[in-house]
């Protein structure tokens, strides 16, 4: 019963209110907090009935005191879980782009004037991410969102709620930052790389990978990058492992090209050219990226990736920015 | 909530916690369940910790299956019934047990728990003493503190700062508690039929007396009831209760007539005395009452029987409180031929010396009265003796104690006393109820144990009706005067409670039977009687259900609202905290002169303060800059707060010589 009439809550309220778009941080209040027992405090409530006919058949003074200080209980707990939730400030974290297939992870940042412990956050049915707010200071917990299709992952609102301290009442409130995520089309690997026009007529992947001599630069490890390629001295000073790039000056640049594709299905063409990139990053091939309307000239590293992968993820979509 | 095939849930330390704390709840029930039970009980807690600590599987459904029905059958032949207080404790307990063996999602704790809290309240069906109560209301803080550290799926808190807050909550529950503690309304007696053993195992007199039966009673200090007086302490001669007269003798025991309601006006000689009793609930119908109680000042639905004794249609169940005017000088006539004639009954045969010295006896007497004392004169001439422990009597039972071992106790003697007179024609009857009794000065209260249980007789004599003999007093008078432990020869071997004890003992105990007695009689004794009368006190005036339930609406309603603003306010109140820091600031720089104008923003106004202050600009470009952060900030931590009010507090700004409102 209570999880239906959590779920027309919200309906209500946006048919009310119509759907909310948050921005910046949000502090939750009485307005944005509901709350209702959850099936174990009616099983409470049941109990207490129960033991409430017990203290007046048998005219137990202290069964009767024994009842309403649980009742009392009960209500001290609901406004202790509504409490929990409230003056809870929250505000949209980052999320990275993921290939189609891989679960999405939206950041939601939290933080409290006091302590705020078990708050669950999800979206939709997802299994919660429990955050507790025991010191001063923010946390961040990542809200898996699963994905199918490639472009932009508009998941709507997340859930917050929490059970504490009693387990008796679920307060819960939504937030809806309007955060997306670009999800890549999903990866197919092929073994050899189709070699556009201008490609060295020499390269297949493992000799290319050979000929990568003069050093160029650093980027963050990944992985599958070879241990010798890891700049060992630099990433000491670093946060993160760094892998030396290298490029080879004389091995002409790899286009990627949709024309040079033969399969007809417009998804499976973006998967391989998807896949593509990955190998062609792996191996430290500089590329370029040919699409109907798009090209982009050779070059390697994470920028060129990114611009890749983008127009990759949004090719043929309406809403391309 | 949770992954319910994790074989790490319950966390260990949660799962021992819950463990200890149902072994806490089930442990004073373990005496009154059956052994095997309490046995199988024990088993399961241990099975269950090694089950968490090996990480092993739960047995399996169909193990569970058999013990239930095992268990329950168990039972059912134990007691007969699965409903009822003893049987549904032992049900309730094997169900716990079992749903420990079966324990592996949130759910289950919950269950348990609440399972748990029931248990708490069936303690309170065997005893409600303020011991009792502490222990159960520790382990009600148990329960809660396991429901708090398994809400958090996650991190725990210390478990110090679980048990604060549980102790915070049950605190919060307090005022609630109250309200609908006073405001609930109370029904007198049950809402269906109470089982037979609902009040099992209470001690108090029987409507039967055979040798014995009274000397086991003295053995227990369980009080019988309470007695205040309005006026002065009558003296303990005329401390005689009564509470059931016996009539009918078989050559044994001594059995009780049933009870007519008397309809004869009797006279009432002297002062009435007016006193308040507070009977502990002894499953029995009467009520013990001074002699001889006036029927216009009895509790309603009860009545004065033709034999003074005062009984009520129900037997007390709760613990009673009534006030009576008795008058200890009366002249109790009656005419009735039939009750003369049982008064004078005996069995066909049996004690035959004991009919000869009665007939003897009166030859050579006066009168009724005179035999009377001839009789009493035998017992104290004689070497009879007083003793809780007198040896086992035979067939002929008045004439082995009259004439053969001369040792008994108070129903040896009334009951030989009543069959000589009886055998000697005069109409004799027993009283039992209670004599004595203990004077608590503190308390300024009588107590009247079972231990002060004393039977005596009457006997009828023509022109002053029934006249109480005690044949004790003229064996031991001091049984009468003192108290029974000074009535006892000193070799004779006493329960603990009865020696003499030490005055600070003495104290203690008095102390002790006050607080218990406020107890009884403002939380165990909260009935609708007292709730009506509470009502009419404050001035509400006769109380109607409707109107309680108003009160109750009102009530809670206002106390979880004020509980709602006290924890709500305190917590989400960041904001307000440092409002009033920065406005303490400005009323402390208004002292000096500078005044923050109207529309004027902080930091304007520091610079301006600053500017005509520089002695203190530091102090102040501090406490602006930390409020202009909290105020405006995004990322205003926690401490920040209780920083401003520290700087605000520290912050004294004294006015220098010449700069009066120089910045007007």
């Amino acid at each position: 019963m209570t999880k239906t009439l959590s779920r027309l809550f919200p309906l209500l309220t946006n048919l009310i209110r119509g759907p909310r778009i948050d921005t910046g941080r949000v502090t939750l209040n009485r307005r944005r907090i509901y709350i209702l027992p959850t099936r174990r405090g009616l099983l409470f409530a049941a109990f207490l009935l129960l033991m409430l006919l017990g203290s007046i058949n048998y005219g137990l003074s202290l069964g009767f005191v024994l009842t309403f200080l649980l009742a009392g209980l009960g209500l001290a707990g609901m406004l202790h879980t509504y409490r929990n939730l409230a003056a809870v400030r929250i505000s949209a974290g980052g999320v990275a782009p993921v290939f189609a297939g891989e679960p999405a992870e939206f950041y939601l940042c939290l933080d409290a004037p006091g302590a705020r412990p078990a708050i669950g956050l999800h979206w939709q049915k997802q299994a919660p991410q429990w955050v507790d707010l025991l010191e001063p200071g923010q946390q961040c917990a990542p809200l898996s969102v699963p994905t199918t299709q490639r472009g932009w992952l508009t998941p709507g609102r997340f859930t917050l709620f929490t059970y504490f301290p009693l387990g008796l009442f679920r307060a819960w409130s939504y937030v809806d930052f309007g955060s997306r995520c670009l999800v890549y089309p999903k990866p197919l690997t092929s073994l050899l790389l189709p070699l556009g026009e201008n490609a060295d007529q020499s390269g297949t992947l493992g000799t290319q990978q050979e000929g990568a001599e003069d050093f160029s630069g650093l980027r963050e490890y990944r992985l599958g990058d070879a241990p010798r390629h890891v700049a060992w001295k630099a990433s000491s000073k670093n946060t993160a492992l760094l892998t030396k790039q290298f490029t080879t000056p004389g091995a002409a640049a790899l286009w990627l090209d949709w024309a040079m594709l033969r399969e007809s299905d417009t998804e499976i063409r973006l998967s391989r050219l998807t896949g593509m990139i990955l190998e062609a990053e792996h191996a430290g091939q500089a590329y370029g990226l040919r699409l109907p309307g798009i090209e982009y000239t050779p070059n390697l590293g994470a920028a060129q990736r990114e611009r890749c992968l983008k127009a990759l993820a949004l090719f043929g979509m309406a809403d391309a920015e | 909530m949770r992954n319910k095939a994790n074989p790490t849930w319950p966390p260990p330390p949660l799962l021992t916690g819950l463990l200890v704390t149902l072994a806490l709840v089930i442990a004073p029930h373990a005496a009154r369940l059956p052994l095997w039970l309490s046995a199988l009980v024990a088993t399961v807690i241990a099975w269950r910790y090694l089950i968490a600590q090996n990480r092993l599987p739960l047995p399996n459904k169909w193990l569970l299956i058999t013990l239930a029905c095992a268990a329950t059958a168990g039972i059912l032949l134990r007691y007969h019934t699965l409903f009822g207080r003893d049987a549904g404790v032992a049900l309730f307990t094997l169900m716990v047990a079992l749903k420990l063996l079966e324990l592996k999602s949130p759910r289950d704790v919950w269950l348990i728990v609440f399972l748990g809290y029931f248990l708490v309240l069936t303690h309170f069906l065997y005893s409600q003493n303020l011991f009792v109560a502490a222990y159960l209301f520790l382990i009600a803080w148990l329960f809660t503190t396991l429901l708090i550290a398994f809400s958090q799926p996650r991190a725990q808190l210390p478990w110090r700062s679980q048990f604060k807050l549980s102790a915070t909550l049950l605190l919060q529950a307090l005022p609630v508690m109250l309200v609908l503690f006073v405001l609930f309304p109370r029904i007198s007696g049950p809402l269906w039929g109470l089982p037979s053993d609902a009040f099992a195992g209470r001690t108090g007199l029987s409507d039967t007396m055979a040798p014995g039966t009274i000397s086991r009673l003295v053995q227990s200090d369980a009080v019988a009831f309470r007695v205040e007086y309005a006026g002065p302490l009558p003296p303990a001669a005329q401390r005689y209760f009564r509470a059931l007269v016996l009539e009918r003798f078989d050559g044994r025991a001594w059995y009780a007539h049933r009870a007519h309601p008397m309809r004869d006006t009797l006279y009432a000689q002297g002062p009435g005395t007016r006193y308040t009793i507070t009977l502990e609930p002894q499953d029995k119908p009467w009520l013990p009452v001074m002699d001889f109680a006036d029927p216009a000042t009895l509790p309603p639905d009860s009545q004065l029987n033709t034999d003074f004794s005062v009984t009520q249609k129900e037997p007390v169940q709760q613990r009673k409180r009534y006030s009576v005017t008795s008058f200890t000088a009366y002249n109790g006539i009656t005419t009735k031929a039939d009750e003369l004639a049982r008064t004078l009954q005996l069995p066909a045969t049996g004690n035959p010396r004991a009919r000869e010295l009665a007939l003897k006896l009166r030859a050579q007497s006066r009168d009724a009265l005179d035999f009377a004392n001839k009789v009493l004169a035998r017992f104290h001439n004689q070497s009879y003796v007083y003793t809780l422990h007198p040896p086992r009597l035979g067939a002929d039972s008045v004439d082995e104690f009259l004439f053969e071992t001369k040792c008994g106790f108070c129903e040896h003697y009334a009951g030989s006393f009543a069959f000589l007179m009886r055998a000697g024609g005069v109409p004799a009857r027993i009283v039992t109820g209670y004599q004595g009794g203990e004077f608590n000065q503190l308390g300024n209260y009588l107590i009247v144990r079972q231990a002060d249980a004393h039977a005596w007789t009457e006997i009828w004599l023509a022109g002053r009706g029934w006249v109480r003999v005690d044949p004790t007093s003229a064996v031991a008078p001091s049984r009468i005067e003192e108290g029974i432990s000074s009535a006892l020869p000193a070799d004779e071997t006493l329960p603990l409670f009865l020696r003499e004890p030490s005055p600070w003992l003495k104290q203690l105990q008095f102390s002790w039977d006050t607080l218990n007695n406020g107890w009884n009689q403002w939380v165990l004794g909260y009935d609708q009687e007292r709730q009506v009368s509470l009502f009419a006190r404050l001035g509400f005036g006769i109380v109607s259900w409707q109107d309680l339930g108003i009160y109750l609406l009102v009530g809670v309603g206002s106390v979880v609202g004020l509980l709602a603003l006290f924890t709500l306010g305190r917590h989400a109140g960041h904001a307000d905290k440092v409002a009033r820091a920065y406005a303490t600031f400005c009323a402390r720089l208004a002292r000096i002169g500078i005044v923050r104008a109207p529309a004027e923003g902080p930091l304007d106004f520091a610079a301006r303060a600053k500017a005509s202050r520089p002695d203190l600009a530091p102090r102040i470009e501090a406490i602006t800059r930390l409020y202009v952060a909290l105020r405006y900030g995004a990322d205003a931590q926690a401490d920040w707060v209780r920083n401003l009010a520290r700087l605000v507090a520290r912050f004294k700004a004294k006015k220098r010589n010449g700069d009066l409102s120089q910045d007007r």
